[in-house]
């Protein structure tokens, strides 16, 4: 791995062209489920546009903040990223960098929903964090069995460790888990109950003009830094024929995103409430029995 | 170049609609335009630009208008449709005046509302009462935040003491019956106690207009809407549009099927809002299937109670309460 200042400058603005590449993707999905014409991204005109509000003694200060810190956490999580073999800070604890940058949005968004002073964002915000374990430690599990069979935390050894086989091939349960852990930790479809309908917009209900923009922005970033460490951490990086390793990071950070756009459409809202049980269950489990399998593979070998 | 001006002019419209009781011919129509203009419908007055207030004109419901305009942030513009021919140029008409630079900078809400946009009214924190001095001394003394005084406490279903808030849910919330408010108490996020009210107004008339399809369709769209699922609920209010204008859509057979087999839909609906052996999912299905399944508001209270605010909303578009209101 290739450690550059410049990457630093370089990750926002990467970071962002793939925010803006999903909202569009997801706005064309929108517009063609209602048959109306597709105008990606004219939203963000209209929130340009708009004028900021506030609430009867809201608590500017976190409503506010919490929207920024989702944005610098969004950001920062994808820090130990690598693009191809080029890395802002290759950590040698990336992965648990990853993951600590993820959970700092949980209080971002509790913080929102907080600040607002009003009945459906506070409770969304709750519900979010406190329900949020159930997401947090399939999850972990995920990304620890990944760095297991690399034997490091240090994402530029999982990488090199996926030279002969990508992880993915022998750790299906741990990937599947992560892609499902990924929205659900960047409160995205299918696991959007924070920000759901069922609560007149839940921690958005408040939000307008550019403190919404942000927010949202801040959304689209946490989950594109997550499709983008799937890459290093179980597809094998920028592994891959005839193109140059960062342009095989880009095309398949881009398929996994496309991939969680497209498929959190489909399924109704999932009730966390519910979840619970599938995840304490099912997916909990799951990742233990998945990262056991590694851990014999790995003393095997 | 004026930045605010060329911004303006490229907002795209954001619609908050308002259905008066027994409006919902006329909201089918917004939504309609909405919709096929690949314009937004806003899930909170906090989001929207305009204001779109459908239905017969009544008495009582200038309240709850005024209290939503009043948390539109701005750019904003509001309209009154009374008949669904109308709504396609008076909806252009409100678009075009959110979009006019002068008249926007002449219209500066307050930059601090009063009202929180997401229930469209103030949490009524109980404390109104706490002058009483049942807590031994004065909280008039003392200084609240915003003016609004401290919630009540009182014990929760787990033996703790918890917040004690007032929150009305409707009439102006996206999804919801039209003129419905629910008074309710809520605890975290489980309420305790509500109450039902129904405002003043002709809503059952409209319905025979049309065939039982339409509302078979806008009920399950509804539904869907509550439960998340977008896309499934735009087809169905697609399907729902073509259904009003007398014709029978083709289509209706695969979105059924579709809905019908969701495996997520059933495990989030099953279980709310049980009554009468049946509960969400079966009505739900009910309405797949042809039936008019409807569950008098009555039972509204004791349904809700003890359950939490995304169950409760669940429970409500699960209802087509319009059916027997009041009966």
């Amino acid at each position: 791995m290739v450690e550059t200042w410049w990457g630093g400058l370089l990750l926002p603005p990467v970071l962002v062209a793939f925010a803006v590449a999903g909202a569009a993707f997801d706005s064309v999905l929108t517009a063609r489920a209602a048959g109306a014409p597709a105008r990606p991204l004219r939203s963000v005109v209209g929130l340009l546009a708009q004028r900021r509000r506030r609430t009867a003694a809201a608590d500017a200060l976190l409503w506010r903040g919490g929207a920024i810190a989702l944005v610098v956490a969004a950001v920062l999580a994808s820090a130990a990223t690598p693009l191809g073999h080029h890395v802002v800070g290759d950590l040698s604890v990336g992965v648990v960098w990853f993951n600590a940058m993820e959970v700092v949005a949980w209080a971002a968004v509790w913080l929102v929903g907080w600040g607002s002073n009003s009945a459906f964002p506070l409770v969304s915000g709750y519900r979010f964090v406190a329900q949020g374990l159930a997401y947090e430690l399939p999850h972990m599990f995920a990304l620890i069995t990944a760095a297991l069979g690399a034997g490091s935390l240090r994402v530029g050894d999982v990488v090199a460790a996926q030279r002969d086989v990508w992880f993915v091939v022998w750790m299906p349960v741990a990937f599947l888990v992560y892609l499902v852990s990924v929205p659900a930790m960047a409160f995205f479809r299918p696991f959007d109950q924070a920000a759901g309908a069922d609560a007149g917009g839940g921690v958005l209900a408040e939000l307008s003009g550019v403190d919404r923009l942000v927010f949202i922005a801040g959304r689209w970033l946490l989950l594109v830094s997550g499709a983008a460490m799937a890459v290093p951490l179980f597809l094998g990086g920028g592994s891959g024929p005839l193109l140059p390793g960062w342009a095989w990071s880009v095309v398949k950070t881009a398929a996994v995103l496309a991939l969680l756009v497209w498929a959190g459409r489909r399924f109704p809202t999932i009730r966390v409430d519910r979840f619970q049980e599938v995840a304490w269950l099912v997916l909990l489990p799951a990742t233990l029995v998945q990262a056991l399998f590694v851990s014999l593979v790995v003393v095997a070998r | 170049m004026d930045l605010t001006a060329w911004l303006l002019r490229r907002t795209p419209p954001c619609v908050f609609v308002l259905t008066t009781p027994g409006g919902d011919l006329v909201r089918f129509a917004v939504e309609r335009v909405v919709r096929e203009r690949g314009w937004r419908a806003a899930d909170s007055p906090a989001e929207a630009n305009v204001l779109a207030v459908a239905g017969p004109r009544t008495p009582d419901f200038d309240q709850y208008v005024e209290r939503v305009w009043e948390s539109m942030p701005g750019p904003r513009a509001r309209t009154h449709i009374t008949e669904a021919s109308e709504a396609a140029n008076a909806l252009a008409e409100a678009a075009a005046r959110m979009r006019d630079v002068v008249r926007q900078k002449a219209d500066s809400p307050s930059p601090t509302p009063r009202r929180t946009a997401s229930s469209g009214s103030d949490m009524e924190h109980s404390a109104s009462c706490a002058d009483h001095s049942g807590h031994g001394h004065h909280m008039s003394d003392m200084e609240m935040p915003g003016g609004i005084p401290m919630a009540d406490r009182g014990e929760d279903r787990d033996g703790l003491r918890l917040d004690v808030l007032h929150v009305p849910l409707g009439p102006a919330l996206p999804h919801w019956p039209a003129g419905l408010v629910v008074h309710t108490t809520v605890q975290g996020d489980v309420i305790r106690a509500a109450r039902v009210e129904l405002l003043a107004g002709d809503r059952t008339s409209w319905r025979a207009a049309v065939p039982g399809l339409v509302h078979r369709l806008d009920h399950a769209a509804r539904l869907l809407a509550v439960a998340g699922w977008a896309d499934a609920a735009a087809t169905g209010r697609r399907l729902r549009d073509r259904a009003v204008d007398g014709a029978t859509p083709s289509g209706v057979d695969g979105w059924a099927r579709r809905v019908r087999r969701s495996r997520v839909l059933r495990w989030t609906l099953a279980g709310v809002g049980g009554h009468d052996g049946g509960d969400a999912l079966t009505r739900l299905h009910g309405w797949l299937a042809g039936h008019d399944a409807a569950v008098p508001v009555d039972v509204l209270p004791d349904l809700l109670v003890g359950t939490e605010l995304a169950a409760a909303r669940l429970t409500v578009a699960s209802l087509a309460e319009e059916v027997r209101a009041g009966g």
